[in-house]
């Protein structure tokens, strides 16, 4: 029986490493492991027993280039009343997902793997906060629901909807205003925040004199449900929301999602639209990086390179919205392909414009990096080994900064990559100068890309497929390498819309690794280290204005309490 | 003193009084220029600023009445300072007593600025002013030694003008720029009021009309420090014995060197408390030591 499974894994296997890998796998599950089959051309299901659950983390946390990219839980009880956990691993070196597919009845605990894999910890909070999944051997905490959350309930379970859940949780601020005997009271959620980003995050620094010792991240602030809002969604619906995960690179997103939906219904999309994608994610690139360099110069008093960065940048911003008509939020993605094309004047346009860029970017870059206090304090500040970058599964700049080559353009490549030639930057001290240089060479990198693509970019008008037909529980992984690092997203099919939605997106990933690169530091230096990994918390800030008399809650944008006040 | 000397003390005074904001806001634009933007919209920008804290609620903060005393206090010192200073330079009356008790007045106005922040509850605005003061007691002592220095070098220049005593005078007023540059509180020397990490340090607590004489104070120590190097270096080029001239000559390279150690603060970044010190350190001792042996040889 073994050996049969054992000889499936070899035969679903992509590559001889594949091949090693599901084999050992094989050999420490035994008859536990119960099915294996390929869903796409680079991604290998492997169902298990949650028994053998942690045994198969140690054998694939002990490859050195396997790395753990996302799990996603999901309430499959109206198909099969079970609950199901996607643990995806990738194999770097053949570009290849091996998703552990593992059910439980939601009553019996599934072991942890947070102790062999650092990376695990928060998805499996994730999955206990959202789904009720219980995880055995680990302390369990509340990290994405607030702390009044009622316990029995789980937002991402099928059974309770979106509106079942407005009815059933108020924030505490109600409680709170009766008991101070107001009539209306204002809560405003950027509460715990820092004053680098300007977003709601809380570090808690303990530090000696000023020397950092220890560092607690608390997130979460602001968490939007955006997931279980999707499952409400048609397909073509969801890009448009995905695009608004974030405000700085959305497209990534709606470019995952999309890419995840054509890898899970065998969407063949035009070869122009890879294209198209392709250019729009590098300007992406260009202009989120150009924005970080600002804002870490900022952080280090250096505002004149703040000012020039984002100088240099308007001119992406006016490109973007040249090819798209949206300097952001481009909404021109569909699933199976785009809205708009991309003519020769756009192209002769483009090229002029990423010529000026490239100049005044070259010039400034090189004055924005000798200046002395922005040398010093970068240089040797906010130390993470690659040994830890490893070890947390960390992606993008931060893990490049660290010494690992790890890039999805190349390593599961996706839309245009693979007409073009360009090189991954990467730096082997881990410092903040290390993850700043990446993005400084990634710019360079990203203009190059551009000018390839527009180099070769078909000339036909095919640029979305005309009909497609959504099956139902069909698994896909959709990545893109986003400004911050990799993007992953996971999608059930579902009739009309998705099933399941599972969104990671880079800053989960690597957040992890900043108390880390935090202990030992100067309290001068914790904004630049705690920015040195483009934290995006992905959120929009607004005020709740909760009326006790009548129960009615308005959203008040800040803009509109900056210039008059609520009362 | 007769009226003219009187009337001219009390014009420059005034005089001395309108300008730092001024001044700031003329900084402000060429800062923008610098930076590519546009900037405040009027040169006054910094005065309409302040006399809009002037009528703003004061928020006094927990245990920070002391804080609010040591501004005012901080303010009649440093206007004391500029109109003892005006009166100095105006009279030639720069002796010995006279200079320490203007090193007494600029030093108390200075460090009665940056304590002021000590007495509140506030942790950003006590590591703010303690990271000021560590920075003060390097900078305070680069300072006396520079100002001194190249007083008693301007003195030998007058009687025996050798080289070395030129070299004495250029080290003197070196040390003396510098000290004054980092007592300016400008880039990279603001470590008081780091806004990443200290959301504005040691100026957190202030509101309303506290915050208006703190900001109000701070520029005119920026102005009191920019006329001593005027005073410093317009003493060599030029030895001008109407009194008119001299307060028309300061006024104007007091300006100069104001928009100057602006244009350099736009040219930097923030440096760090240990790394900031270290380099203040090594530089006034190596000044030191080059005088001292400068002296001996002259």
């Amino acid at each position: 029986m073994v050996s049969d499974i054992i000889e499936t894994l070899a035969s679903v296997a992509r590559g001889s490493r594949s091949k090693s890998i599901l084999t050992k796998v094989g050999e420490v599950c035994g008859d536990k492991l119960l099915k294996v089959e390929r869903v796409s051309p680079s991604t290998i299901k492997v169902l298990i027993k949650a028994d053998c659950l942690h045994e198969v983390a140690e054998v694939l946390s002990a490859e050195r280039d396997v790395y753990f990219r996302t799990m996603a839980a999901s309430d499959e009880r109206p198909a099969e009343n079970l609950f199901k956990l996607y643990y995806v691993f990738g194999i770097d070196s053949e570009g290849t997902n091996i998703v552990v597919e593992v059910p439980t009845d939601g009553e019996r605990e599934v072991p942890s793997i947070s102790d062999v894999v650092k990376a695990c910890d928060w998805y499996e909070l994730e999955a206990h906060d959202l789904m009720g999944v219980k995880f055995s051997g680990r302390f369990l905490k509340r990290l994405v629901l607030p702390d009044d959350w009622p316990e029995e309930i789980h937002p991402l379970r099928k059974d309770i909807t979106t509106e079942e859940i407005k009815k059933l949780y108020q924030p505490q601020v109600v409680k709170r205003a009766v008991e101070l005997g107001v009539e209306e009271i204002v809560k405003i959620p950027i509460g715990p925040y820092h004053p680098a980003l300007h977003e709601p995050e809380y570090f808690e620094l303990y530090v000696r004199g000023e020397k950092v010792v220890d560092a607690r991240y608390v997130g979460f602030m602001v968490h939007r449900g955006i997931e279980k809002l999707a499952e409400s969604m048609k397909y073509d619906q969801v890009p448009f929301l995905a695009e608004r995960i974030c405000g700085i690179c959305g497209f990534v997103h709606s470019v995952s999602y999309t890419q995840a939906v054509e890898e899970a219904l065998n969407i063949e999309v035009p070869e122009k639209t890879q294209y198209i994608r392709t250019i729009i994610l590098e300007l992406e690139r260009i202009h989120s990086h150009l924005l970080w360099i600002g804002v870490a110069l900022h952080l280090l008093g250096y505002d004149t390179g703040f000012m020039h960065a984002w100088r240099i940048r308007e001119k992406v911003m006016v490109l973007s919205e040249l090819l798209t008509g949206s300097r952001k939020t481009y909404g021109i993605n569909l699933v199976g392909g785009v809205r708009k094309d991309i003519n020769k004047e756009k192209i002769e346009k483009t090229k002029q414009t990423l010529k000026q860029v490239l100049n005044e970017y070259k010039e400034f870059v090189d004055v924005a990096t000798s200046v002395p206090q922005v040398r010093r304090r970068l240089s040797g500040t906010g130390v993470l080994p690659g040994g830890e970058a490893r070890a947390y599964s960390l992606v993008g700049p931060t893990a490049r900064g660290s010494g690992l080559s790890r890039d999805v353009r190349k390593d599961y490549t996706y839309g245009a990559y693979h007409f073009v030639s360009f090189s991954i930057p990467t730096y082997s001290e881990g410092d903040n100068l290390a993850r700043t240089l990446v993005r400084i060479d990634e710019v360079y990198e990203s203009i190059n890309i551009i000018e390839q693509l527009l180099d070769t970019i078909p000339s036909s008008s095919e640029i979305k497929v005309d009909s497609w037909e959504p099956q139902p529980m069909k698994l896909g992984l959709g990545n893109v390498e986003a400004p911050r690092g990799e993007v992953i997203h996971v999608v059930i099919t579902g009739k009309y819309g998705p099933y399941r939605w599972r969104v990671r997106a880079p800053t989960y990933q690597n957040l992890q690794a900043v108390p880390t690169m935090l202990r030992g530091v100067d309290l001068a230096d914790a904004p630049i280290t705690i920015a040195s990994i483009d934290p995006c918390f992905s959120c929009t800030d607004r005020a709740i204005k909760i009326n006790i008399k009548t129960g009615k809650v308005e959203f008040i944008p800040l803009e509109v309490l900056s210039r008059g006040g609520v009362r | 003193m007769d009226f003219i000397t009187i009337s001219l003390i009390s014009f420059f005074a005034v005089v001395s009084a309108f300008l730092p904001p001024l001044l700031d806001g003329v900084e402000r634009k060429v800062r923008a220029k610098i930076q590519s933007r546009i900037g405040p919209p009027t040169v006054m920008q910094t005065w309409y600023d302040l006399r809009k804290l002037a009528v703003k609620e004061l928020k006094m903060p927990l245990g920070g009445e002391l804080a609010v005393l040591t501004v005012f206090l901080s303010l009649i010192t440093s206007v004391s300072s500029i109109a003892y200073l005006t009166y100095v330079l105006i009279t030639s009356t720069l002796n010995p007593l006279s200079i320490a008790t203007l090193i007494v007045l600029i030093t108390a106005s200075h460090n009665l600025t940056l304590l002021s922040s000590v007495s509140t509850s506030n942790p950003f605005s006590i590591v703010g002013s303690y990271r000021n003061v560590t920075l003060l007691l390097v900078n305070e002592f680069g300072f006396m030694a520079g100002f001194i220095a190249t007083l008693y070098a301007l003195v030998r220049l007058s009687t025996n003008p050798t080289p070395l005593s030129f070299l004495a005078y250029a080290l003197g007023l070196a040390a003396l720029i510098v000290s004054t540059y980092v007592g300016c509180g400008r880039l990279p020397y603001d470590i008081h009021e780091a806004e990443p990490e200290l959301a504005s340090g040691a100026l957190i607590e202030f509101s309303g009309v506290a915050l208006g004489t703190y900001l109000y104070t701070h520029l005119m120590m920026r102005y009191v420090f920019s006329l001593l190097v005027a005073y410093a270096i317009s003493t060599l080029i030029i030895g001008f014995t109407n009194a008119l001239v001299v307060i028309a000559v300061l006024a104007l390279l007091t300006s100069i060197i104001y928009i100057l150690y602006g244009v350099v603060a736009a040219m930097l970044g923030r440096t760090r408390v240990d790394l900031g010190v270290r380099t203040l350190f090594t530089l006034y001792v190596s000044l030191t030591l080059c005088l001292v042996v400068a002296w001996l040889f002259a």
